[in-house]
This record gives structure tokens, sequence and C-alpha cells, in this order.
């Protein structure tokens, strides 16, 4: 019967880990920062949509401002393109609550008014870059880095400690062999982390869920859920490493310093290491090198324009007027963005390199690959603001040719709001991230199985008593 | 001079420990990474931006001979240049904007952040020499103070020291400074390893460096004097060094980030997006009326002979009445957000004093020029460079003058860094706050170790 033998070790580990002061500790740490992290999380989504709201309302009026400041026949194409108050507002993260993500560092609007639009403004980090300098406290965050901890202050003890109580070699006076008590430790190392951290965890979601700060309906409902499921599967991983621990280690203060070393290693440092080396590997143009090349791409352009528009004016004796002047002009749009579009190719290419090196080390580091798939989650991360960002720039161009083109169809005046061209972003559908979120999943597990099989083979020959006792 | 011989042994015993090498390497390893990214991330900016403005500065310079305000109308790149010690402390630089071009007529906002280019990087962080300082090596200092009197008394030696003539004040002094000693020389070893292995870093003021150092191993004494106090509140090694992780955990990890959600509590920041509509809209409007002023001066034959610029945007008083009224429009726009930004400033600095590792990381990005502050002196002096050159230039087609082409003339922009001691003395409070949780550490351990018990 060794199934239930191991669940009776299990419950035997989980009661040691959850009972007593350090259990009845880690519970009260952790929900007091679940609290926060839910809380802060709430604050901040609930400032991104009002802010929204209200950049939203101001943008159509704001319109009909600049509209108004023109008698109609005064109106020409060229005004849109150039002087256009319009602000495109990136609709606020479908679970901001869960996780800062980008958020504050990558804005939050765009303002398509130039030729090239490259990043976003009102980010929250350039109005108070203390603010951006302390970092946010979010379940995302909270989870990768104190829940790991925290998995392990519960599990770094599970088979040292019995060890170093004596107690180790007793387990084995009764009929159950090395893999069945392993089995137990590590259901129990779950069982524990399940309890005291998860579903405190689990709680604060269904607040943030019931309080509307994570908008429910069903898109929310199941990013929430995945989140959870992440979440599990993540501190899953820290609890096996744990486990492993307590059997390579000689004792438990040792298991603990080599996990907390771990921890620092791979939650802490990884995340980072993969951030750094994905930007020294492909390597982007200073932003200021990058405008200054548009910029000069900008000159060459206006004097391809007036060679043209003064043989124009050698060979018809008068310079160009109406279509001829806006064909011209969109003849001049054309010839400049494919220049950009040349210019910015290697910086597009490298930021599509970049999104390769984060992928590959959400493969390798557990708490990257949770950070990334929370972040996607909450809709903060930065594939989604690089979307926007495509879409803001390809609005800028739409405004620059639109009124040319709709001079030349014939339609005369200013044009009202609704006539305008939308942006075309469009929110990606929350089933899309299905295949991205099961591959993060994917390696969370893979993660977990492999620090389960070094357990396994550590403890097969794990001498069962304490040395010089 | 038994406490003499206290400290010599504790030397003596440091270099013997296995821990001294752990902590020596841990330090080794982050220094190394931390230096290598950080010189690699910095060098490639500086040598952008210099290629950027040379490029730029080149095609002012080759213009032909024009109308003074029609050169008025090149875009100079003012770019602001890497702050002193960036490769060291990464700061908030990612999210703020990194360059201004000028404009004859509009104020174009700054722009360049390379948030932009890795978004998810700005949420991470960076592994900088501040993180290391401010976070690593905290968490190896408190851990070798939990050590420091426990581990004395799981050994049972601490019984036998005071067999010999030798006072537990005294005692603990020799002990703490010794421990102190050996943690900060042995770090400041592998620093300075890992600084020769990676070759170097970029440094702007080798004055900042020296105060930066002076920074952190204040805040590194802190943390093991947090730590001996640990060691002295509890009676075994495991339950000081859990106690030193906690609060680890608390005031490094955890404190830090509540401090800019309780700082927003109630003062969300406001939507910043109107305020640049409403300020593009008035930019038009007072275009509009600047041509209306003009065609009334023209009907009234007040601008016959003038030149070409000055028939179509007005003399002189005319423009600077309009400029400023943009910028009265502009301050009020702008107003709402700005009132938050001081609001949360200050909120953001007196909490920040909740934890040793918020002031050493305000401190840390202050000294190396990474903060708002000196974000903030960059577009004052890009601004006030953009007035006077617009100003100059102006000034000429007032006097007439046909044609400009002194393009030499017009030094190029260049960024004046606040001293080492201006730097300094604003991070004066937090550097005096750390050293007084320095000595409210040491001064608490000395009071519970003069009751400790010693079996």
């Amino acid at each position: 019967m060794p199934l239930p033998l191991a669940l009776v070790i299990a419950h035997r580990q989980a009661d040691t880990a959850l009972a007593g002061r350090r259990g009845l500790l880690v519970i009260a740490f952790w929900t007091l920062l679940v609290a926060l992290a839910c809380w802060s999380g709430a604050v901040a989504a609930g400032g991104e949509r009002a802010a929204y709201v209200a950049g939203e309302q101001a943008a159509e009026a704001a319109f009909a401002d600049w509209r108004a400041a023109y008698e109609s026949d005064r109106w020409l194409p060229v005004q849109l393109g150039a002087e256009h108050p319009i602000v495109m507002h990136l609709p606020p993260a479908p679970a901001r609550a869960l996780a800062a993500g980008a958020a504050d560092a990558a804005g939050a609007w765009a303002q398509p008014a130039g030729y090239h639009v490259r990043e976003l403004e009102g980010r929250k980090g350039e109005l108070t870059p203390l603010g951006a300098l302390f970092g946010a406290l979010d379940p995302a965050g909270l989870v990768a880095v104190a829940g790991a901890l925290l998995a392990i202050a519960l599990g770094y003890d599970a088979v040292s400690g019995e060890k170093e109580r004596g107690t180790l070699a007793l387990h084995f006076a009764n009929p159950i062999d090395r893999r069945t008590f392993l089995a137990g430790k590590l259901l129990g190392a779950f069982w524990a982390t399940l309890v005291a951290l998860w579903l405190p965890l689990g709680l604060g979601l269904l607040v943030l869920l019931a309080t509307g700060a994570v908008p429910a309906g069903p898109g929310g409902l199941a990013r929430t859920g995945a989140f959870a499921a992440v979440a599990l599967a993540y501190l899953a991983f820290w609890s096996a490493a744990a486990v492993t621990a307590s059997t390579l280690a000689r004792s438990s203060a040792a298991a603990f310093v080599g996990l907390v070393g771990l921890w620092l290693v791979l939650a802490i440092a990884a995340p980072k290491v993969a951030v750094a080396h994905a930007a020294s590997r492909h390597p982007v143009p200073a932003p200021a090198a990058l405008a200054q090349a548009l910029s000069g791409l900008r000159e060459e352009a206006n004097k391809q324009y007036r060679l043209r528009f003064d043989a124009f004016k050698a060979q018809h004796k008068a310079p160009p007027a109406g279509k001829d002047v806006q064909q011209m002009r969109l003849d001049y749009y054309a010839g400049y963005f494919a220049a950009i579009d040349r210019a910015t190719a290697p910086h597009t290419a490298a930021l599509a390199g970049r999104q390769g090196v984060l992928e590959a080390a959400a493969a390798f580091s557990p708490a990257f690959g949770f950070q990334l798939a929370a972040a996607e989650l909450a809709g903060t991360d930065g594939a989604r603001h690089r979307r926007f960002i495509a879409a803001a720039d390809a609005y800028a161009r739409e405004l620059r040719l639109w009124p040319d083109r709709r001079a030349i169809a014939g339609v005369k005046g200013r044009p009202t709001w609704a006539e305008l061209p939308r942006p075309g972003y469009r929110e990606a559908a929350s089933s899309a991230l299905a295949p991205t979120f099961f591959r993060r999943l994917l390696w969370l597990f893979a993660a977990c199985l492999t620090a389960l099989a070094i357990a396994g083979l550590a403890f097969a020959r794990y001498d069962l008593r304490l040395q010089g006792a | 001079m038994a406490h003499l011989a206290v400290v010599r042994m504790e030397l003596a015993d440091a270099l013997r420990q296995p821990r001294t090498l752990i902590v020596g390497l841990v330090a080794l390893v982050f220094f190394l990474v931390a230096f290598v990214q950080g010189a690699a991330r910095v060098n490639a900016e500086i040598a952008a931006v210099a290629a950027a403005q040379a490029e730029n500065r080149q095609a002012w310079l080759a213009q032909p001979p024009q109308n003074p305000h029609g050169a008025a109308h090149f875009a100079v790149l003012l770019a602001k240049p890497q702050a002193p010690l960036a490769s060291l402390v990464a700061g908030a630089e990612g999210a703020l904007a990194g360059h201004v071009f000028t404009d004859a007529h509009r104020l174009i906002p700054a722009a360049g952040s390379q948030a932009a280019d890795l978004p998810i990087g700005q949420a991470i962080g960076s592994l900088d020499a501040a993180f290391v300082i401010g976070a690593v090596l905290p968490l190896l200092a408190v851990l070798a103070g939990a050590d420091l009197v426990a581990g004395e008394k799981e050994r049972g030696t601490l019984r036998l020291v005071f067999a010999n003539p030798v006072g537990r004040r005294r005692w603990l002094a020799a002990k703490l400074a010794g421990r102190t000693l050996v943690f900060l020389a042995v770090v400041g070893l592998a620093a300075a390893i890992a600084w020769l292995l990676s070759g170097g870093l970029p440094i702007g003021d080798p004055a900042r460096l020296l105060a930066f150092t002076g920074l952190s191993a204040l805040y590194l004494a802190g943390w093991l004097a947090v730590g001996a106090l640990c060691s002295v509140a509890a009676q075994r090694v495991a339950s000081a060094a859990l106690a030193a992780v906690a609060l680890w955990i608390g005031l490094v990890i955890v404190v830090p980030r509540v401090i800019a959600t309780v700082a927003e509590l109630g003062d969300p920041m406001p939507a910043t997006s109107p305020a640049r509509m409403a300020t593009r809209v008035e930019e038009v409007r007072l275009r509009r009326k600047q041509a209306a002023l003009v065609k009334a001066l023209k009907a009234r034959g007040a601008l016959k002979d003038a030149s070409p610029t000055t028939a179509a945007e007005g003399p002189a008083e005319v423009r600077d009445a309009i400029d400023a009224e943009a910028a009265r429009a502009r301050a009020k726009a702008d107003a709402p957000a700005e009132a938050w930004r001081a609001s949360q400033l200050r909120k953001l600095d007196a909490l920040g004093y909740a934890s040793p590792a918020a002031l050493y990381f305000r401190a840390a990005a202050g000294l190396a020029g990474t903060d708002g502050d000196r974000h903030a002196d960059f577009l004052a002096q890009a601004f006030a460079w953009r007035k006077a050159f617009l100003a100059r230039l102006n000034a000429l087609e007032d006097r007439k003058v046909a044609e400009f082409k002194d393009y030499d003339a017009i030094a190029p922009f260049t960024f004046v860094e606040a001293s080492a001691a201006e730097v300094w003395s604003r991070q004066a409070p937090r550097t005096a706050a750390l050293l007084g949780l320095l000595l409210a550490a040491v001064l608490a351990a000395f009071w519970r170790f003069h009751r400790y018990d010693l079996r």
C-alpha cells in the first residue's frame, strides 16, 4: 500500500511546514504582501483606465477645437498631417492589476503627427523617475520574487530536517521504500505551498475580479485563471527545488543558504541578465542617432520636392496648384516613407531579435518565463506595446496621405471627426494567447520535473543518519 | 589591548573561513556581470550619440548662405550625454527622454527614451553595480552579521572569550569592526578584480565615483550592523539568519515597491495627453492670430520694406507676444501633471526614508546622474539653448541682415554637469540618514549585548 503511506508522509510534512511559528509567520507575511500587491495593482489599473477615458474624450473635443480654428475654405490638406492634435491612446491592458510589466516605463499614448512613431509618450516613469527607480508592487512581481523565497522557506528542511531531528531513519523502520518517502515529502511540500501561498493569492485574485479591478467578462476571467495556473506551476517549481536541495545538502542550514543562492541567481539575476543580453546581442541605434538619420533623410526628401516643384514651375510658367501639388505631395510622402522604412529596418530587425533572445531565456529561467507569461496575460508585455507603436506609426502615415487623397477625390473643406480614418490598432483576442501560455506552462513543468528527477537521484543514495551522531 | 587581539583574531579567522571566499566569489561574479553589461550599455550609446551630434553639426555647417530666419529652421539636435556614472547606476534613465530638436516655431517635446526598445527590461531592471551593492550584497552582509555573536555562542566559544580580561562592549566593538573591515575589504577586492577583468568602465567624473564608493561602503556597513543586531537579539544562528533574511526581503524588496503605491494613494496620475492636445490646438490658434495681426500691419503699410520672414511672421514684438502667449498656454495645460509630479516627488522623497535600500538607490542614482534631477537640468539647459539660438538669429533678421553665413559662430550645445560637490550636497540628507541607521543598529546591538545570556 505505497500510496496511502506516501499520503501519510505528505500530510505530516505539510503539518510540520504549516503548523508552528514558521508556518504562521509565512502565511501572515504572505497574506499581507498579497493584499498590498492586489491593492497596488488595482490602484494602477484604475488610474490607467481613468486616464484612458479622459484622454479619449479630450481627443474628440480637441479635434473639434482645432477644426474650428479654420474657416472651411481656408483649410488645406497639409494642415491635418502637420498640426492635428489627435492623440492615439493605448487601450487599458485587459488585466493590468495582475502585472505591471512594461506599463509604467513604455508609455500610454502616441501622437501620430511626425513622420515616424518610435516610442509612446505619457510615461509614468518620466513624470516620476523616483517611482521608476523603486519599481512597482504587483501580484506577478510578488510571486516571482517573494513567493519563490517563501516556497523555499516552507520546504528547505523537508528531508534534512528529519535527519537533524534524528527521525529520518525511523521512517524506514516501516515497510516503506525511499521513492514512496520522497514522493510523500514532495507532495507535502506542494500541499504546504498550495495552502500557504497559492490560496491567499487565489483569494486576492478573486477579490480583484469581484471588485472589477480586473474587468471580468470571458477575457478577464480566462486571463486571471491562466495567471493563477502559471503562478501555481512556478511556485511548485520552487517547492520541488527546495525539497531537492534538502536531499542534496548536509544540513538544513546549508540547504537554505544554497536555495537562497539559487533564488538569487534564477529569480533575481537571470531575468536581468536575459534582458541585458537581449540588448547587447541585438543593439539598436541610439534614439538620437535614429532621429538624426531620419532628419537627414527628410532634408534630402525636401530637396527633391523643391527640385520637382521648380521644374514644374519652369515648365508650366506657374507654380503647381490643386491636384498637381496634391499629387506631388503624395509622391513626396511615398518617397520619404520608403526612405524611413529602409533606415528603420535594422531597428525593427533588432527588436525582433531581442524578442527571440527573451523567448530563449524564458525557457531557461523559470522566473523570467513566469514574468513574461504574467505580463502577456495582463496585457502589459512588450509585444503588445510594439503592436500599438506599429499601429500608431501606420496611422501617422495615413493622416498624412488621407487629406490629399480626399482632395484629389474632390472633397473640399475641413474634415469631420466621423470622416477621419480610424487607427488600426486591434486588441488581440485572449484566445490568441493560448499557444504562448501553454508553451510557458510546459517549460515550467519541465523545470519542475528536472528538479524532481534530481531529487530522486540524490535521495536514492542519501545517508539517512546524521554524521557524527 | 585585548580588543586589538580580538580584531586580529577576527581577521585571521575570516581568512580561514570558506564563508569569506564565498562572499568574495559571489561579489566577484555579480560585479563582473554588472560591469561588463554596464560598459556595453554605455559605451555604444556614447559613440552613437557623439556620431549623431557630429553629423548634425556637419549638416548645420554645410548650409549655404540664407536669410537668418531660414537658418533658424534647421533642426539642431540637442542630445543628453551619458550620465557620469551611468555605467554603474542605470537608474531611471531608461524611461527618460534623451534628446530635443530645435524648431523655429513650435516647442518640440523631448524624445528618445530607451524604454520603447525593450519595454519589459524596464520592468525587470538592469543588473548594474547599484543593484549588486543595493540589493545582493546586503543579503550577504546581514548573513555575515547574523553569525557574529550567535555563532560564537553556538560553537561554545563565547563564554571562553570572557574568561579573558575583556569587557563586553570592547569585545563586541572589536568583533564588529573586524568583521565589517573584512567584509568591505573582500567586496572591494572583488569589485577591483571585476573592474580589471571587465576592462574598465567609462567614468565621467572620478570625484563622483569616490562619493559613490563611500556611500556604498556606509550602506553595506549599515546592513552588517543590522545583521549583528539580529545576532544579539536571537539565541541561535538559524533564527538570527532567518530574521536577517526577513528584514532584507522587507526593506530591500518590498518596502521600496510599496512606497510608490503609497505615494499614489488617493493621488492617481492625471491623464497627460489632454495637455498635449490643448497645447497643439493653442499653437494653431495663435498662428492664425499672428497671421491676422501681420495682415493688419500690412494693410497699414507698416511692413513695406521688411525682410521676407518679418513680412510673413511680423516684427519682433508680434513674434515675442505670440511666443509668450504660447508659453503661458503650455504652462497652463501642463499644470496638473506638473503639480502631480511635484507632489509625488515630495512624497517619494519623504517615504524613501522608510527603507535604507530606497535611500541608497535614490542617492546612488543622484550621484550617478541617472535620476530625474539631472534630466530636469538637461531639459532646462536644452530649452534655454534653443531660446538663445532663435533669439540670436531672429535679432539678425530684425537688423535686416539679408544673408546669414557665419554658421561656425554659433557654438554647439554642450550640457554642463552639476559639480560633484553640488550633487553630493543634494544627497547629504540621505547619506546622513544611512549613517544614522548604522549608528542606531550598532547602539541597539550594544544595548542588547549588555544583558545577553552567554550560555
